[in-house]
């Protein structure tokens, strides 16, 4: 028993030794190919990235995201030029048809809070950014400061 | 996005370093500044878990946030590190002391391995740098909640708690908001290369910890096997948490495995504190943190009495870390961090068990997110049991499998979250990051025990002949470094967009404007505007430009011809435009 369980476990030695042997090269191989591979791939998606961030505006780059979200950017430039430090302001996505319409276009508020802090949204705010909605919802005390032909506008509630 | 910006981001990167090196002295100390150099990733680690985790908690505590709560806090862990670390007599060493501990292995093998992550490092940094910001969490509630601590100096509850993922901890903002106070404004664009510096610092802390205990082949083959994946490609400089909870896990998962053999306590000090990091970077870091701590326990079982209260505590300290969140969570009634259905609640979905744990195996080995590495991690773990290894190759199964369960458990504990690879509807890919990045340093150490000894008659003689000296190699590592940046060079310069941009110079006919002055605020802009349509140019109007000013001017124009003689018109009435490009 003692001599089949010594063969044994050196038969075992010799087999684990044998696959180490294999198996260690070829993992590295593998890695190192693998490596070799993804490096100049890599740097070519990267360069390609650098090149296409490179080729934006100023304001397309700091819009990004926003440019699937906001029918038009230049209610948010408005809404930043216009609203006073210390005022609040919210959005308004309303059910009008508006041309350029994102399919995130829900997510209005979220990429306006994002763009426009510090300032604060509320929803009793003043300044109304609308996009398709009504702006006589908001009562006779309203003036358009900006709006476009397809359904976006800076509004202001007064007094 | 100007070199100022760039500039500040680097200072700040600079001070996390310095921070760190106070963490490092107290823990361990350095024998000469060679050995400092290897570890300084490391040391760059442990200094942004350290003052980011007391950023984070300052700002619970109530102090205002600032440059000079950044400052304090990092130079105090300089400060505080280093007076510990003298008095547990981890003395500096004189500047041109000799190294004491060498890297493992022909140096060319590493010059190689550095140069190759050199010019990685280097294509991540130029695609960095310019990057817009299209990453949604971060448009969602990273960034604004940065500003929101920039603008407003604490965790303004407004912002705080309306904000998407209110329960995430601020670790990152305080990290995103800090960079906005060093680039002097809110470039969300140069803030990508903070997440840069991360990843440097990542690679680094491998390469520098492991670089004197596993043959260099090994080492930079397997580093750059897994920071080569998809995923850190494409998100390595992306501003979300993701990649920086998995470079805390991976580091804390390097301190315990090399604790496990080499029961140095420095190494149980740097897991802790990174796993504290990890733990306040993101809510799924406690689950990593502990699926880590768990096959630390699993893998020393045999050893239980002398091994499990270090390791243990380990786990209590990241649990710890997060109790001062959570109160403030549940002051201020904002609801905990847990999955809305409980930590149990999934007992109530088994329906949903095999389809998240199929999920989370097809993007471990479907290769197009992480290649082959969670495939080779597993044929190392073998290969290592073959040679005989015990300890470490449990642990990585261990690991392997809690870790799995766990990015499962996730997915199962969100009855109403997709199963799908889709990452906007399911955060599976980027969370198995947590599972996988580790592997970085597990891979090498394994492949290292399962080295067979006889091994290196058959090694190519060239690398065993290759000079050792250091020179040839940094030579090479500077050549490869430079001829990167030079061939993007000859390609033009790099461009540092402003706001100048906002305005530019009519040049050609299609969409010029007559703009007759810009403004910061909207009363003189309206009165040069009721000045100008009174003098006949009835069509002019107050319009926003993408700089926040406004312009008052007359658009449409479409030839240069056309709006040149409007020019003429505007002068003769006493008025002076430009004519600016729409």
């Amino acid at each position: 028993v003692t001599q089949a369980a010594k063969y044994e476990r050196q038969s075992s030695t010799l087999w684990q030794r044998a696959a180490t042997r294999i198996g260690v090269p070829v993992v590295l191989l593998i890695a190192v190919v693998t490596a070799l591979v993804q490096l100049p791939r890599a740097l070519r998606s990267l360069g390609d990235r650098a090149t296409r961030s490179s080729s934006f505006n100023y304001d397309d780059r700091l819009f990004a995201v926003g440019n699937g979200i906001i029918p038009n950017k230049q209610l948010l430039y408005e809404a930043k030029a216009w609203i006073p430090q210390g005022s609040t302001y919210r959005v308004q996505v309303g059910s009008r048809p508006v041309s350029g319409a994102q399919p995130l276009m829900a997510y209005a508020g979220l990429f306006a809070t994002y763009y426009l802090m510090p300032l604060r949204p509320a929803p009793d705010g003043r300044w109304v950014l609308c996009i398709g909605c009504d702006p006589s919802s908001l009562g006779s005390h309203v003036t358009t400061l900006w709006s476009d032909k397809q359904g976006s506008a800076l509004l202001r509630i007064n007094g | 996005m100007t070199i100022a910006a760039i500039a500040g981001l680097f200072a700040l990167n600079l001070l996390l370093l310095l921070a760190g090196a106070g963490v490092l002295s107290a823990a361990r100390g350095w024998s000469s500044w060679v050995e400092f150099g290897r570890l300084a990733g490391l040391a760059y680690l442990a200094g942004a878990a350290t003052v980011g985790v007391l950023l984070a908690l300052e700002l619970m505590a109530g102090v205002p946030f600032g440059l000079a709560s950044i400052l304090l806090t990092a130079l105090g862990t300089l400060a505080t590190g280093s007076v510990v670390g003298r008095a547990l007599g981890h003395r500096l060493p004189p500047m041109r002391g000799a190294a004491t501990a060498h890297a493992h292995g022909p140096f060319l093998v590493h010059a190689v391995g550095m140069a190759l992550a050199a010019v990685y490092l280097e294509a991540q940094f130029r695609a960095g740098r310019l990057a817009g910001l299209f990453e949604w969490d971060a448009m969602a509630f990273w960034i604004p909640k940065a500003k929101a601590l920039y603008y407003f100096g604490g965790l303004d509850l407004e912002f705080f708690k309306s904000l998407p993922g209110p329960s995430y901890p601020p670790l990152v903002p305080s990290f995103e908001a800090a960079a906005f106070e060093f680039m002097g404004s809110t470039d969300s664009i140069t803030l990508h290369l903070f997440f840069w510096f991360t990843l440097a610092g990542f690679v680094a802390t491998i390469a520098g910890v492991l670089a004197t205990r596993v043959r260099p082949l090994l080492l930079w083959a397997t580093l750059l096997f897994v920071v080569l994946t998809p995923v850190i490609i494409d998100h390595a400089v992306s501003a979300l948490a993701d990649l920086l909870l998995d470079y805390f896990i991976g580091a804390g998962t390097l301190m315990v495995v090399l604790w496990l053999r080499e029961r140095r306590r420095w190494q149980i000090v740097l897991a802790a504190i990174m796993f504290s990091g990890a733990v306040m970077t993101k809510r799924e870091g406690l689950l990593l943190t502990a699926c880590v701590v768990a096959a630390a326990l699993i893998a020393t079982w045999s050893r239980r009495r002398c091994d499990w209260p270090p390791l243990l505590l380990v786990g209590a300290l990241a649990a710890v870390v997060t109790i001062p969140w959570r109160v403030w969570l549940a002051a201020n009634g904002i609801a905990g961090q847990g999955p809305q259905i409980g930590y149990f609640g999934f007992l109530h979905h088994l329906d949903r068990a095999w389809p998240s744990l199929k999920l989370t195996l097809k993007v471990l080995f479907d290769g197009d997110y992480w290649l082959v590495v969670p495939p080779l991690f597993l044929a190392a773990i073998v290969l290592a049991f073959l040679a005989d290894s015990r300890t470490l190759p449990l642990f990585g199964v261990s690991f392997f499998v809690l870790a799995t369960l766990g990015c499962s458990w996730m997915t199962m504990s969100f009855p109403d979250m997709p199963i799908t690879t889709n990452a906007s509807m399911n955060p599976i890919v980027r969370l198995s990051g947590g599972l996988v990045v580790p592997m970085a340093g597990l891979l090498p150490l394994l492949l290292e025990r399962a080295w067979p000894t006889d091994i290196r008659g058959r090694i190519p003689a060239v690398l065993l002949r290759a000079p050792r000296h250091q020179r040839v190699g940094w030579a090479l590592v500077a050549v490869v470094a430079l001829a990167y940046p030079l061939t993007a060079i000859a390609g033009g310069a790099p461009r540092f967009p402003s706001t100048a941009e906002c305005a530019q110079p009519a040049t050609h006919d299609g969409n010029i404007q007559l703009v007759f002055a810009t403004f910061d605020r909207g009363a003189p802009a309206l009165a040069l505007l009721n000045r100008v349509r009174k003098t006949g140019f009835v069509q002019a109007q107050v319009i926003g430009d993408a700089c926040g000013r406004l312009e008052v001017a007359v658009p449409g124009y479409t030839t240069l011809a056309g709006a040149e003689s409007a020019v003429g018109e505007a002068r003769r009435v006493g008025l002076n435009p430009t004519l600016q490009q729409g």
